[in-house]
């Protein structure tokens, strides 16, 4: 199965050298693309000084539009399955093996932390279990980590991906796919690193209105889609 | 309806088909665009000269006054262009993404077709 991963990068210059250059060296079965969303520091020229292969976006896309780039990419060039890889080094290569066995049995598999670990109590984990709820309310699949990122996306579902609006590989858009397209989810056990450098985009603010916005599309909207 | 509002409802279709006219001869709007505003001056120019009309929908409809019947339709027509707008603009982000990937992609593809070697990792 020709697999890619598809990563991300917004002002990932820190990070990018460690995270692929692990990857090509001990995962070289593994093809990647990288896509640089309208950096402002030096992650182009970092993907450039390591010949690594990169989408260049002229302006910045937003993850959603990103992501999309990639999934793009994966369908031109015809890959089987694709998957949704951080460039801040949250995501450890060592589980992507169990992805990619179990996208043999669904069309999307989720590097899930919570399958047979316990969820923490948190704020965070408080947001996660809502939309856990409405995931399960509204597409009737249980899904124990549905804000994780690291995702596995087979064929069918890579084209379904590639290209209209409303497509960030957010948990909305899984409950639309399983809802309205009757795609199937599955979960393995992984563990996630923290971040190595940088800073994470999640404050309150993006927060309240990520969940407003997921909230709203799994309950509303995907009524009528 | 009173002399000053038909005679503010008639400077105010003035400028604002004043506007249009230099938006549109200095290249900054499309003529389809300015459409709804040319319409819009229109209407107002109508209601500034023949307040029958509103007199007219005011008493069928039972409003209290011609003035609130006014506010009332023009709150209507900005709200309407406001829905349009929004619209336009997601149309807009839509495209400006498509774009933007499809540059990308182009970008790769000329890259790799340069440097053949590297096509194929």
């Amino acid at each position: 199965m020709r697999t890619i991963l598809v990563i991300p990068a917004y002002n990932e210059a820190d990070n990018l050298e460690r995270v692929v250059g692990e990857l090509i060296r001990d995962y070289p079965t593994y093809d990647y693309v990288i896509v640089n969303d309208g950096s402002t520091d030096a992650t182009a020229d970092v993907c450039r000084a390591n010949k690594f292969r990169f989408l260049d976006l002229p302006i910045n896309l937003g993850l959603s539009g990103a992501f999309q780039a990639g999934i793009k990419y994966a369908r031109n060039r015809g890959y089987d399955c694709a998957i949704q890889f951080d460039a801040d080094g949250q995501h450890r290569p060592e589980y992507l093996d169990s992805l990619v066995e179990a996208i043999a049995d669904y069309d999307i598999v989720i590097g899930s932390r919570f399958v047979t670990e316990e969820k923490p109590h948190s704020m965070r984990m408080f947001g996660s279990n809502i939309l856990e709820a409405i995931f399960r309310l509204t597409t009737r699949t249980k899904v124990n980590d549905p804000t994780s990122g690291m995702r596995a996306y087979n064929r069918k579902a890579i084209n379904l991906l590639a290209s209209g609006p409303n497509l960030g590989p957010e948990p909305d858009t899984l409950a639309y796919l399983v809802r309205k397209k009757g795609l199937t989810i599955g979960e393995v056990q992984v563990q996630m690193g923290e971040r190595i450098a940088g800073e994470s985009y999640l404050t309150a603010g993006v927060s309240a209105s990520y969940m407003a916005r997921m909230v709203t599309s799994m309950l509303f909207f995907h009524h009528f889609r | 309806m009173s002399i000053a509002l038909r005679i503010i409802l008639l400077i105010s279709a003035v400028i604002v088909a004043a506007f249009m006219l230099r938006n549109v001869k200095r290249s900054k709007m499309r003529i389809e665009d300015t459409l709804f505003w040319v319409i819009l001056t229109a209407i107002v120019l109508i209601i500034g000269i023949f307040p029958q009309i509103v007199g007219f929908f005011s008493t069928t409809l039972g409003f209290a006054s011609e003035q609130n019947f006014v506010f009332l339709f023009f709150i209507f027509v900005a709200l309407m262009n406001g829905y349009f707008t929004s619209r336009a603009n997601s149309d807009l982000e839509t495209k400006v993404k498509e774009l933007t990937q499809q540059i990308a992609l182009d970008r790769l593809d000329h890259y790799e077709r340069k440097s053949p070697s590297e096509s194929e990792k």
